[in-house]
């Protein structure tokens, strides 16, 4: 399987860049996340990948062709849609055999290949349904049978799991994620669900109004996100806008503007440099009564709180700062309490200003 | 680039040959509504000017060109296109309605009624009326002719208006119920103007069905009722330029609704119109 | 209903009274009593206007319907500004009504016509010999130039709710262009082809006034002999027995048009 690569790809739209000079490697075999908000361009970059649109510049290969202005038919790729797009007038077997036909396979191989893809997705004795006849997630495992039965070089999926309920989305995550690494597939996947992204991905780009804004594993990107938009967009932040006051040999103290101040580890800060804090909702220590070590450790007030069954959603007021956390469950704070939290220091997220 | 300078110039060449074939027609009824003299093989007349435009349209009267005033006839196609439309949509608008939104008994054979004059041939149905027209004195009358035209359009009302009606969501109304309006009230006050395009392009295509119908008035009013179509049809035997004054009369409403429709157009008024 | 008894009661009398009154007066002879002297009539001084009569009809709709699928394709999946062009070039024609479509083309095909001074200019006929088109010829091409814009314009309706994913879809299995149309847009929208081919046959069948006015001589169609029947001979009998013949040759197709447009509307599928 070839590794897909997108050099400085730009498409506009009247005055709109969707995609800006965008650069990406996917690598053979992996299965790569465009991840973003609506509008962000990853369903863009995924259609000029499929070939549905040409970009304005830039060169996309699949392996070492260069595919760029070749028409969708001819790049051997697996496209999944968002609305399946199965056609209604063809049975199972029909919608998937019209590819291998069009190729002009032997007629025993088409039943050959038609069978061993639809039990793969656990779909076997289907053939003869026609679309409207199956479940929604069963549409969904049929458009991806009709891409997986080409043996494609790439399979590209376009938010393949939206239109599903919550719990069956959440199964067939994983089952698209197995299935991509028992064939060892090169896929690209766009999603705006966070947490789709995080379960599935080998890699996440991380896309914002047409650009890259990071590129990296789940872990990474979730534990050390690049800037604010990610770390708002990857998973709940707070935010705590603040300056650099002392820098010390393993430690740097920040001070905000209402004179909050915090004790973080030194990294490469200087003196007088704006940062922005990220704080993790499980990131923040609710301690029983006054702490001993006065360390990041604050007295803060219930903004309001909410029952979530297995947690309590918190919101907190710190000077003017606003955190966000999970209490375990038990008794509702009601607004107004007070409680002392603790942020540690090795477990904030610094973000250069 | 060479497929795609193959493929403008076939997307000209298609271009052109739809061009001629849809403007050569028209063109040739504008060039004879301006002849005097056109020899064969000549591509253009040789003298052109408005004597026949005038003629027709009654400001000079010259016994040297054979055309006649069209007002009369066009006096006679608006008073029964006026009437029939009136008259269609009175019964049309009430049908569509119940049709639209009631449970009907019999609802598949009433359906089956308004469907068949669209499907099977209409003429056996003029020939057959003639003789008890004829009985009835309504035979070369305006009466019968309005009767006829009526029985052309109704069903084009009917269903033009009932998808008209259809287009609406049910709820717009459940709303205005809701909140204390009756059946009645609600009809008026927030049905009837949503439906208003709707209603407008059906009085409309029926108003133009009844201008240019030809068949009927045929059969029934020939040759007492002279309608626009029955002079155009009686002098396109012998005179090329007053016909073709006519004809282009009768194009001119045809291209306004195309004008019309394309302002208020939904897919749905199609259907009432064509399936 | 009392709403739409004032409709229904109209179409029964107006048009379902005559309907049975035209078979039953086809069976009927001088005296009033039960016959087949009309058809035998009909067939032996019409038999061959009705198989002209059913020639054009489906040479008519035929290529209309070629032309459509073809024009309607192009517009659909062209994204040039030619194809936007004609698409509103080619809806002109739609609700021109008959009788001006049919003087018309008696301007313009006759033998010293429009078509013909092109023709002989272009020396493409000659002058002395210009083409004769006030036949089967000139019949066809004045129902074609009216029929084709409306079966393209129901068919790009229909299209044109294909969503293009659709299209997509196939491209991305390796579908090329008339893949696309012949497999994936024409068979998903065959319901809307089916009534606008048998809405044309119908029209066609059924039109007087194109042929009446353009057709010089025989063979003509049988709508023109309905029309010569009544007004030379005021022979009611034998006009309906032509009127019949009508109805068995749009019969099939409108039966196939009544079914499933009440089946749509009374049960929705």
């Amino acid at each position: 399987m070839p590794e897909v690569k997108l050099e400085r790809v730009t498409k506009r739209y009247g005055k709109v860049t969707a995609v800006d000079r965008l650069d990406l490697v996917v690598h053979d075999g992996e299965i790569l996340t465009l991840l973003g908000p609506s509008g962000c361009g990853k369903t863009t970059t995924l259609r000029c990948i499929a070939g549905f649109i040409v970009p304005d510049e830039g060169r996309i290969f699949l392996g070492e062709e260069e595919v760029t202005r070749l028409p969708p038919e001819q790049r051997d790729i697996g496209f999944v849609f968002q609305n399946y797009a199965l056609w209604p007038h063809m049975t199972v077997f029909q919608n998937l055999a019209f590819g291998l036909q069009l190729r002009r396979t032997p007629k025993e191989e088409i039943r050959e290949r038609v069978r061993e893809v639809l039990s793969l997705v656990r779909l076997s004795g289907m053939e003869d349904r026609y679309p409207r006849q199956l479940s929604g997630g069963q549409q969904q495992r049929v458009a991806l049978a009709r891409a997986l039965v080409l043996r494609p070089r790439v399979l590209l999926l376009d938010e393949p799991l939206s239109n599903l309920d919550a719990k069956l989305r959440e199964e067939m995550r994983f089952e698209i994620r197995e299935l991509q690494r028992q064939l060892g597939i090169t896929a690209i996947y766009v999603t705006h669900d966070q947490a789709e992204a995080l379960v599935l991905s080998d890699r996440i780009a991380v896309l914002n109004e047409g650009r890259l804004v990071q590129l990296g594993t789940p872990e990474e990107i979730y534990q050390r996100p690049a800037n604010r938009f990610v770390a708002g967009f990857i998973g709940l932040s707070s935010f705590i806008e603040a300056r650099v006051v002392e820098v010390e040999v393993e430690t740097a103290v920040l001070e905000t503007e209402d004179g909050i101040r915090l004790r973080v580890p030194r990294n490469a800060l200087a003196e007088g440099q704006a940062v922005t804090l990220a704080v993790r909702p499980e990131h923040v220590e609710v301690l029983e009564g006054s702490p001993a070590d006065p360390e990041n450790a604050f007295r803060v007030e219930v903004i309001r709180a909410a029952y979530l069954g297995d947690s309590i959603d918190c919101r907190l007021r710190l000077g003017k700062w606003e955190l966000r956390t999970q209490l375990p469950p038990g008794r509702v704070p009601p607004p107004g309490e007070a409680l002392w939290i603790r942020l540690p220091r090795e477990k904030l997220i610094l973000i250069p200003a | 680039m060479g497929i795609k300078w193959r493929r403008a110039l076939l997307e000209g060449l298609l271009l052109c040959f739809i061009f001629f074939v849809i403007f050569g027609p028209i063109s040739s009824l504008v060039i004879w509504s301006i002849a005097i003299r056109w020899y064969w093989p000549h591509v253009l007349p040789q003298e052109i000017g408005l004597a026949y435009w005038k003629q027709a349209l009654g400001l000079q009267r010259d016994w040297a060109i054979a055309a006649v005033s069209i007002w009369g006839a066009f006096g006679t196609s608006m008073l029964v296109a006026l009437v029939s439309t009136a008259l269609v949509m009175t019964m049309a608008i009430p049908a569509g309605y119940a049709l639209a939104r009631f449970r009907v008994p019999l609802k598949a054979l009433i359906l089956l009624l308004f469907l068949m004059p669209k499907a099977f041939p209409q003429q056996p149905i003029f020939v057959n009326l003639l003789p008890t027209f004829t009985k009835w004195g309504l035979a070369g009358t305006v009466q019968g002719v309005i009767l006829i035209h009526i029985l052309v359009c109704l069903i084009f009302g009917v269903w033009i208006t009932t998808s008209a009606f259809k287009a609406i969501p049910q709820e717009l109304e459940e709303a205005a119920r809701s909140v204390g309006a009756t059946r009645w009230r609600t009809f008026w006050r927030v049905l009837l103007p949503l439906a208003a395009p709707g209603l407008l392009v059906s009085t409309v295509f029926v108003f133009i069905t009844s201008l240019t119908e030809f068949t009927g008035t045929f059969f029934i009013g020939l040759p007492f009722v002279t309608t626009l179509p029955m002079l155009l049809y009686s002098s396109s035997g012998y005179n090329m330029q007053f016909a073709s004054v006519i004809a282009i009369v009768l194009l001119i409403p045809s291209l306004l609704f195309m004008v019309l429709i394309q302002r208020v157009f939904r897919p749905e008024y199609m259907g009432g119109i064509a399936g | 209903m009392f709403l739409l008894l004032p409709a229904v009661a109209f179409i029964l009398v107006m048009y379902l009274y005559p309907f049975a009154l035209s078979i039953i007066r086809s069976f009927t002879d001088e005296t009033g009593g039960l016959s087949l002297a009309n058809y035998y009539k009909a067939v032996s001084l019409y038999g061959r206007d009705i198989l002209f009569s059913i020639q054009v009809a489906i040479l008519g709709t035929l290529i209309s319907t070629a032309l459509s699928l073809a024009l309607a394709s192009y517009i659909r999946l062209s994204e040039s500004r030619v194809a936007r062009i004609i698409n509103s070039l080619s809806r002109l024609g739609i609700f021109l009504p008959y009788v001006v479509v049919a003087q018309m083309m008696r301007s313009f095909l006759a033998p010293h016509g429009l078509l013909n001074v092109l023709l002989a200019n272009m020396g493409l006929v000659d002058i002395d010999t210009p083409l004769q088109l006030f036949n089967i010829r000139g019949l066809t091409f004045g129902f074609l130039w009216k029929e084709t814009p409306f079966i393209t314009f129901i068919v790009l309706s229909g299209l044109q709710v294909i969503d293009d994913t659709y299209i997509e879809a196939a491209r991305s299995v390796g579908a090329k262009t008339r893949h696309v149309i012949l497999r994936i847009l024409l068979p998903m929208i065959k319901p809307t082809i089916a009534i606008a081919v048998v809405l044309t046959f119908c029209t066609i069948v059924s039109t007087f006034t194109l042929p009446y006015m353009i057709v010089a001589g025989n063979p003509t169609t049988v709508t023109v002999d309905i029309a010569h029947r009544v007004t030379y001979f005021g022979d009611y009998r034998v006009a309906s027995a032509l009127g019949v013949f009508l109805y068995l040759i749009v019969g099939v197709m409108a039966v196939y048009y009544l079914r499933r447009t009440v089946r749509e509307e009374v049960y929705g599928y």
